[in-house]
């Protein structure tokens, strides 16, 4: 019996390496959106933007730009997650958002524009998380607020047509993974030693948009991403020659693993800004995202297993977990801005407010699979100074602020009869904002 | 026409400072051959000359001492390999990428006109942005070539002129640890359920500089570089009933050493030869090894786990001194089109001792042959002045040395039989070199 159990100790070892998996689903700026400016509009600036924002929420924004600009920023949002009362362990959002747009106007109907947007996190470059399937988990808040994203962007436009293509670098994870080998016995000596190979493929995703000013007072614009998703694939074997003392474990045990680490869905967008009276803007935009796409959160684990004891043979059974539906669909969000701008004492104030609300894309619930996630209203502020030249500076610096509170309404669900928690009732609140500094030339 | 130049100069800042975040090389296709043909070309003896984005790797400190506008720079280049130790050989994995970088003058003004130059230097390697490899221990393989260059690169870099011809520089390297846990056990559903955190955490360097002129068209510099690696830290811990096995894996992968550069150039205008002689002394000495180390439980068929100790070994590590020549000789052409041709050879000694023990990391001498060419072509145009291609070629000549094993310090591995029984590949002893190659090609522009 207890050879039984070693066995599957050892064989469960590499199989479980990965047996679930949390995935680290779109970036922090879909939830939030990038840049003081953005994030106080509620993400309604697919029709707007001209800004490094442009290069993640329309790259033809960078085609309207009048000026090169260079925007340094700095992001902070407390994700308040509650299970049952009780914190979930959500971490915050903190990161460093840089961009630089320079536009190349070829003549009066012709503009050339090229760029960098560029979020970093500032507690870690990248994380994955892993949970079991049993463990409860806010899905857009758990691996999505540690993504360092990039974009670069060009756009051409024409008499007010812009048509821009951003190229977002991506790795995905993979890799022979880990080899072990270990022997101990009393005629050998004791070696325990890995042969390990990681690597971050190199992945590149495209993303398009076109914007057009229509009128003086109209702006209308489209941005379409593809899906992104990247995944882990990797293995695990360890080669062992163990003296129990009562009998010789010899063999390996094996599992090749396969997983989605990070996904963000095909997302078409559509916006609109309008101007109908002098320094009052209004946007508005909506969104498809094609969530039916994901194929989940759990891993594909191959195993290989091949022991052997010198005295008796051990069946080796580990369940595994295997895909299911789990209840992903598609989501429409809507989104709607306004901004007031007026000049005083030679300085340019613009007031910001909007409102955002997204569904949830979880259709069905998982019975294994603790999902936890609700639609979400988003209300957001901010303000805009322009300042002139002043010191060193030659041309006019622009200082943004964007705030934003979310709220996920209360919710509940329960589990299987055998977890350790058979409700869980759940409650999320997000505020936080963004503050950047915009050198124009 | 000045504004012009500052409006040109804005990318140069943003794209120096959009990097200054990003994930960078810890070592890297430009420690091991350089980036750009230029340099490849002149075994990395550039330091007093070069300007543009190669700068930001070569000698951040001429960033400063750069005329208005800005310089950009995109190319390909890759390495081969034919190092082989008997039944041994070395595969190269992602030897090949693009570089792109752009540099400039900042345009600010008043006390700080023409004084602050930025640039960003980039290479994307085109199959992998990271790919670590930790050794069995007594694995044979080449420690300074094969795990040094498959890795992003971005170096962004700002230069302060100081005084006259005089400038200080700092370029700044970011990059990546990985450090995680995986915990697996029943779940309630009685399947096997894992749950950890992968996690890639930031880690800054950086490398510093000074460079000045002597006297007209004799330069020199002096640069330190700060050690860099990346290190990766991995636990397991495995709870089947009450039966555990614990795996502890922690190993160093893309180690770069601390190193001292000094340089001089001389440029003899009259004749278009520019002669650049620089030393570097590199801190290899503090290299952990390639091979990882397992602090592992695991079940011994008893109530008490087996608990293996961990490995540690001496590999031998020590600094090595390179001395390298640098030469390009420039040529003029009508219509303002001018052709250089490059040369170079650097000697260093070899950063690994011989592998007595147990473990079998193969190095030895380094022989460092570059060859390249170049065409300019100042334009006379307001928006681009100046075209250039440039391609450059290098080749690393380790020639064999041979590892003899000591007895007495290897395991053996039957203790019932006489003498030492070992299965190391090593044993009785190991003949390893080669060559290694690397060529790149590179446009630039002058805007």
């Amino acid at each position: 019996m207890k050879s039984h159990h070693l066995i599957s100790v050892v064989a469960g070892f590499v199989l479980a390496m990965c047996c679930a998996v949390s995935v680290a689903m779109a970036s922090p700026l879909e939830n939030y959106g990038l840049g003081a400016k953005s994030i106080s509009l509620a993400a309604s600036d697919v029709a707007t933007a001209t800004n490094y924002t442009a290069g993640f929420t329309n790259p033809a924004g960078f085609g309207l730009a009048k000026d090169a600009q260079f925007t340094l920023g700095y992001m902070y949002f407390r994700n308040s997650m509650k299970i049952n009362g009780e914190d979930a362990g959500n971490e915050n959002t903190k990161g460093v958002s840089l961009g630089f747009l320079y536009p190349i106007h070829i003549n009066e109907d012709w503009t050339f524009g090229t760029g960098l947007s560029l979020y970093v996190p500032e507690q870690r470059v990248v994380r994955v998380r892993l949970l079991s399937p049993d463990t409860p988990r806010f899905l857009q808040f758990d691996n999505r607020v540690h993504r360092l994203v990039g974009s670069f962007t060009n756009a051409v436009s024409w008499k007010g047509l812009s048509i821009g293509i951003g190229l977002n670098l991506f790795a995905g994870a993979n890799g022979r993974g880990a080899l072990f080998r270990m022997s101990s016995g009393p005629d050998q000596p004791d070696l325990a030693d890995t042969d390990l190979i990681l690597s971050l493929k190199t992945r590149i995703y495209p993303s398009a948009g076109i914007m057009w000013q229509a009128t003086d007072w109209l702006r209308v614009g489209f941005y379409f991403t593809d899906e992104v998703q990247l995944e882990i694939i990797t293995a695990t074997d360890a080669d062992m020659d163990i003296d129990l003392g009562f009998d010789r474990l010899t063999g390996y045990a094996g599992a090749a693993i396969e997983a989605i680490t990070y996904y963000t869905p095909r997302i078409f967008s559509f916006g609109v800004e309008a101007q109908p009276v002098e320094g009052l803007t209004l946007t508005a935009a909506i969104q498809y995202m094609d969530w039916s796409g994901f194929p989940g959160v759990l891993t594909i684990v191959t195993p290989k297993i091949d022991l052997d004891m010198d005295t008796m043979e051990v069946p080796i059974e580990v369940p595994l977990h295997k895909y299911e539906d789990q209840g992903f669909d598609y989501q429409i969000t809507g989104a709607f801005g306004v901004e007031y701008g007026f000049t005083a004492v030679g300085v340019r104030f613009d007031l910001r407010a909007g409102y955002k609300y997204l569904p949830s894309p979880l259709e069905g619930l998982s019975e294994e699979i603790i999902i936890l996630n609700k639609e979400r209203h988003i209300i957001a502020f901010g303000a805009g100074f322009t300042l002139p030249p002043f010191a060193f500076f030659l041309n006019n610096t622009e200082i943004n602020l964007g705030f934003q509170y979310q709220i996920m309404p209360d919710g509940h669900r329960d589990t299987l009869p055998q977890a350790s928690v058979q409700s869980l009732d759940y409650e999320g609140q997000v505020f936080g904002g963004s503050a950047d500094v915009v050198l124009h030339f | 026409m000045k504004r012009a130049h500052r409006r040109l100069s804005v990318p140069v800042i943003a794209l120096l400072l959009c990097c200054i975040w990003s994930p960078n090389a810890t070592a890297s296709m430009a420690d091991m051959m350089g980036l750009g043909g230029r340099s490849v070309g002149m075994v990395n003896a550039t330091i007093t000359s070069a300007t543009g984005a190669e700068a930001c790797y070569m000698n951040p400190a001429n960033l400063a001492l750069m005329s208005p506008g800005f310089k950009a720079i995109a190319g390909y280049q890759g390495i081969f390999a034919d190092l082989d130790s008997g039944p041994y050989s070395l595969d190269i994995e992602g030897g090949d990428g693009v570089l792109a970088g752009i540099a400039g003058m900042i345009p600010f003004g008043s006390f700080l006109k023409d004084r602050l130059g930025v640039g960003v230097l980039m290479y994307l390697p085109a199959k992998y942005l990271m790919w670590m490899h930790l050794h069995y221990s007594d694995d044979p393989h080449f420690p300074l070539y094969e795990n040094r260059y498959q890795r992003l690169v971005v170096r962004p870099a700002l230069g302060i002129r100081i005084y006259d011809s005089w400038a200080v520089g700092v370029s700044v390297n970011y990059f990546a640890d990985l450090s995680g846990y995986l915990e697996t056990r029943g779940d309630s559903t009685r399947s096997l359920a894992a749950r950890g955190n992968l996690e890639l955490f930031s880690n800054i360097t950086a490398d510093f500089s000074v460079t000045g002129e002597i006297l007209p068209g004799w330069k020199t510099s002096l640069m330190f570089r700060m050690e860099h690696f990346s290190e990766a830290d991995f636990l397991t811990k495995n709870q089947i009933a009450d039966l555990q096995l614990n795996l502890d894996i922690d190993g160093t992968t893309l180690f770069e050493p601390a190193s001292i550069e000094f340089a001089t150039s001389y440029d003899i205008a009259q004749i278009g030869l520019l002669a650049e002689v620089g030393f570097i002394w590199r801190f290899w000495s503090e290299y952990p090894g390639s091979y990882t180390i397992l602090d592992a439980e695991v079940p011994s068929g008893t109530m008490e786990n087996k608990v293996f100790t961990p490995n540690h070994y001496d590999i031998g590590a020590q600094d090595t001194w390179e001395l390298k020549l640098g030469l390009e000789e420039t040529i003029g052409f009508s219509h303002g089109i001018s052709m250089m041709i490059r040369g170079g050879y650097a000697y260093e000694s070899a950063a690994i001792k011989e592998q007595t023990g147990r473990t079998n990391m193969l190095d030895s001498d380094h022989h460092k042959f570059g060859f390249g060419m170049g065409v300019s072509w100042d334009t006379g145009w307001d928006l681009l002045k100046r075209l250039g291609l440039d391609i450059g070629a290098q080749l690393h000549y380790m020639p064999d040395r041979t590892h003899t094993k000591n007895e007495a310090l290897l395991i053996d591995e039957n203790l019932e039989q006489d003498g030492v029984q070992s299965t190391n590949a090593g044993y009785p002893a190991i003949t390893g070199g080669g060559m290694v190659g690397g060529v790149a090609c590179s446009v630039s522009i002058e805007l």
